[in-house]
Order: structure tokens, then sequence, then C-alpha cells
């Protein structure tokens, strides 16, 4: 049996292990464009020179040897024909009895004149992205960041650090607008602004102005603001990686089409992690791909947690965690919140039930939250207490913190 | 593999397994009983609805939520013990084990939010950790498990 898994990214790595635990005498092969495997979360910290490239990689020494998996290195696959069970890869086929497509999401830029055709407009997504950030930042001054989701958080945080001086234009009126509510925001707005970070929230680019080598110099935002850069990264957004795929057959939507198991419209075709638009954060990246690869090797197991509208950030030694939505629109939702000590946490409710949580400051055990919001947990009888709830409360008590177990000893509530 | 075990109806809240993580440290900060932890305890004692102390520790879980969530690499598995070892060096702070441990046992390191503190069973070296051998009233205790 040969499995066969495109992308070294979150999703592929776990399948390969996961693979290897099924099947211990199976053929295992990662074919993936990058050289090495590495942690995107962590390319901004390549840029800032906290971390080396061989830093960034997020996997055990030695992996491909210890779980005996043939890497294929540097070589872009450019299409996957199913009939034939082949990819092609650099101009070579690569067959494979079961395929694994796990090869995340591109970025996009936005049709602002010049920005596709400029020789300085970088996205965020590749360590060749990191590395011809790192270039230009040694000689620049001034950069100009499209976007404040996270991305454009951590690029502006690594920019700093590198003395450069930084723009960074939002379309929404705050910044992490995905993240923050109107104060968290604002607490980190205050942060980034104190650290030398300009903000243009409520605005985007319009035009910009080209030198004779084809660079933007200027970026012209909306209200006719004209602001001067040495180069402009663009931190709006990514979309799944499935451009290769157009002409394979499979059932492709926003991103490939899988089925409860993960499974593609070919039925030895699976797919894991961004490219599967069915979430964009690495833990359920991981669990897709462990999953999908248990399934590739014959079992039938089910995507079942799906939930992944949660995140932290730790800038300037300030850490938050905020977990589902926690700027909601309407007004059935009650709404509890309570700021002190440069401390600051937020509670959303509907039917005693946690819809949001925000904690900035103090985030230690907010993983409870995560699985209250997760779960849909009644909190009805200890909403009093609400803000000091933690892992003790649900001591005895099933899944459902519901029922009260008699006397049981530890695996409580899980 | 090996382990941790509550039964809360027998703490009384002593606070010995909190101390005895502390002590792990080369340089322990001093165990703040109040608030049930310490800046590097990996466990914690609360009390809940009932008023009942009941000690939080990491259960080391078959399907460990923080080791998928962690993009360092910091949190690997012991292939002989099932453990999670922790590697601060290798930790990149971006605190979403925090977050997805969903007992909510790791948390910042609140003085230097450069690390985390988790329990690594103690390092797999002694037979039994600090904690449980720190433990008079029988609340943790060490079992085998699947």
């Amino acid at each position: 049996m040969k499995f066969m898994i495109i992308g070294s990214g979150a999703a592929g790595m776990a399948a390969a292990r996961e693979l290897r635990r099924q099947r211990e005498d199976a053929e295992i092969c990662v074919i993936s464009k990058d050289r090495a495997p590495y942690a995107r979360c962590m390319l901004h910290k390549y840029v800032s020179h906290e971390r080396t490239i061989k830093s960034l990689d997020f996997t055990e020494k030695d992996f491909f040897t210890k779980y005996r998996v043939h890497h294929i290195s540097e070589c872009p696959v450019e299409s996957v024909l199913p009939e034939e069970k082949y990819i092609v890869g650099d101009g070579k086929k690569f067959f494979y009895d079961k395929l694994l497509i796990a090869t995340g999401s591109v970025y996009g830029i936005p049709p602002i004149p010049n920005f596709r055709t400029a020789n300085n407009v970088f996205g965020f997504r590749d360590l060749k992205d990191a590395v011809t950030i790192d270039e230009h930042s040694k000689d620049a001054r001034k950069a100009f960041i499209v976007g404040s989701g996270l991305v454009g958080m951590d690029v502006a945080y690594a920019l700093l650090k590198r003395n450069i001086s930084v723009t960074v234009a939002e379309m929404a009126t705050r910044i992490m607008p995905l993240q923050t509510d109107e104060i968290s925001a604002g607490i980190y707005q205050k942060l980034f602004e104190d650290a030398g970070v300009t903000f243009r929230l409520g605005i985007g680019a319009s035009n910009s102005v080209v030198n004779e080598e084809n660079c933007i110099t200027e970026v012209i935002l909306s209200n006719g603001e004209k602001i001067s850069c040495d180069y402009v990264v663009v931190a709006a957004g990514v979309s799944p990686n499935i451009a290769f795929l157009r002409n394979s057959g499979l059932t492709l939507d926003r991103g490939i089409v899988v089925d409860d198991c993960l499974q593609t419209s070919n039925p030895d075709i699976f797919a894991a992690g961004d490219v599967t638009a069915l979430s964009g954060i690495w833990p359920n990246a991981v669990m897709q791909g462990m999953l999908a690869a248990r399934n590739m090797a014959g079992k039938q197991e089910l995507y079942q947690d799906r939930f992944w509208i949660k995140n932290t950030m730790n800038f300037f030694g300030l850490p938050m965690l905020s977990v589902g939505d926690v700027s909601p629109k309407g007004d059935d939702f009650l709404m509890l919140a309570d700021a002190k000590d440069g401390q600051y946490k937020k509670i959303i409710l509907k039917d005693h039930r946690i819809t949001g949580v925000q904690l900035v400051g103090d985030i230690s055990h907010g993983g409870v939250w995560q699985y209250l919001i997760k779960n849909q947990i009644s909190v009805e009888e200890i909403e009093n207490n609400i803000f000091e709830i933690n892992m003790s409360d649900f001591y005895g008590f099933d899944e459902d913190g519901l029922r009260e177990r008699k006397r049981i000893v530890q695996n409580a509530f899980i | 593999m090996h382990r941790i075990m509550v039964d809360a109806y027998r703490c009384d809240g002593c606070m010995e397994c909190v101390a005895a993580c502390e002590r792990r440290q080369e340089k322990p900060a001093p165990a703040d009983v109040m608030t049930g932890e310490t800046r590097h305890s990996a466990c914690f004692v609360r009390k809940n609805r009932q008023g009942q102390f009941v000690p939080n520790f990491c259960r080391q879980c078959s399907s460990p939520a923080c080791l998928v969530t962690c993009m360092s690499g910091a949190i690997q598995q012991d292939p002989k013990t099932s453990h999670m070892h922790y590697d601060k060096e290798r930790c990149a702070a971006c605190y979403m084990c925090v977050m997805n441990c969903p007992y909510g046992m790791p948390k910042p390191d609140i003085i230097t939010n450069k690390s985390v503190v988790k329990c690594n069973y103690c390092g797999d070296i002694e037979e039994i950790p600090d904690c449980a051998a720190a433990c008079k009233t029988g609340a943790i205790y060490i079992a085998e498990v699947e």
C-alpha cells in the first residue's frame, strides 16, 4: 500500500505520523513545495530575528527517518489524476494507492492599482515570504501593511523589532476585528501605537504610486491621504489552495469538498487542513490530518470536533484569549464584563450557555471556557460566580456538566 | 500508562501538592494558599460549587488537546510512557495550549509571558511524581490505565 501526502504543514505531518502508527509496513510519502517542514504561525519570528529557519521546524527530531516517511521536497504538485491514480510534481509522475491533499491555503492580493504587479508587494504565508520580507527589511525604514488580522499584527510586531516604522490600514473600525471587541482592540491598539505603529482604521488603500523600478513608493488611501513606504505587506485573508485541482474532476467549492470522513468525491483521495475550508487554525488541521490518516488506513471515523472560532495572542507580554463570537450583534445576549488591574474579562451568555469569552491579561486555566462554549454546557447553577468558573466546578459531573456522578474519581467532565 | 488520579473527597485543601510542584523549580516562588496555586505549579486546588476542595491536575490524556495544538513542537509525547513533555526552549508562547485544554491546565508563566507552565509528569524521572508523593490524604495517587 502506498500512501501519498501533498503538503508538509500541520495536517500533512500529523497524517504522516498517524499513518505510520496505523500501518507498520506501508509506504508513506510526503511531497511538498517546501524544503523542510516549518510552522507558519512562527514565520514572523524569523522576520524579527528571534528564530532561525531551523527553529521554525515543529516536528520531532529526525521525523522522516524515525517514522520511515519518504520526503520529496521542493516539488510543487501541478496536477492530480484520480482515474490514473497519480499526481504530477515538477513534471514527474508519482503513483499512489491512497492520497491526502493537505495543501493549505494561499493569500490573495486585493485589486488595488499596481498591487498585483509591483515588485515590492508581499504576502505572508510561506517561508519564502518571510525570507523576502527579511531581505527587504535590511535597508527599509517604512512598511505599509494591509489588514490588521493576526497575521498583519504578527508582521507589524516583527517589523517593530527591526526598527521599521509601520502603518497598518484596516477596513474594519477596530484592529483584529475577528478576535476583539472595542475595549480589547483599544488595549492592543494603544500598545502598538506606543511602540510606534500608526493605524488607519475604517479605511482602505485605493491607489498607489510606483517608481521606475516598478516598486510602490506611496500608497493612497480612500480618503486621499498618501503614505510613503519602502514595501507593502498584504495580510487581507487567505483562501484554500485548490487552483492545481481545477481539472482533477474532484468536487470543489470554496475548498475541496469532503464528507464527514474527510473523503473527497473520489474514494481514494482525502483532504485535511485549510484546503477543506472547514477551519483555519492549527489544532483543527492536525486533528483533521490524524483523522483522515486513520480513515485512509481503513477506519470509518467522523470529523466531529469542528469548533474553531478560537484564538490566543501574546503581544508585548499581554496575552489574550478569544473564543466564540466576542462582539455579537443583536440584544438577546447577556454580556458580563469585568476590568481591573489592567485585566479585562468579558463573558457573553445566551439561555444560560456561554457563547463567547474574552480574557485579556490573565488567561490562566482559560481552556475550560473553550470546552463550555464548544459543547454548549449550561452554567445556570454557577452563573453567580461566573468569572470564577474553573474545572473544580465540574468535578464529578458528566460531559454535559449536568448530572453528578456518584463518587467518581478523576476523568469527570470528559 | 501511569496517570495521576484524583479523589477529591479525600482532599482537605492542605496545598502540599501545589507546594511540591513549585519546589521542583530552581528558584521556587512563595506558595499562595489563598489562590490555590503558585507561579510554577502545574496543578491547582480550588473549591467547587459545593464548597469542596478539588485538586486539578493534568490528566495526561490519551488524545491530548495540548499536543495537537502545539505549533512549535515544544509539547511532545514520550513514546515509552505516553506522557506529554514540554520543552521551554522550543515554546513560542502562543498560548494555544492554554486555550485548547478542556480542563484548562496549562497556564502562562505570568511573570515572563514567554512560556507555559505544563505538567510533564516530573520528567518521568521518578516512579511517583512529587505531587502524589506529597499527598497525605490519598486524594492524589497514581494508577495504571490503558
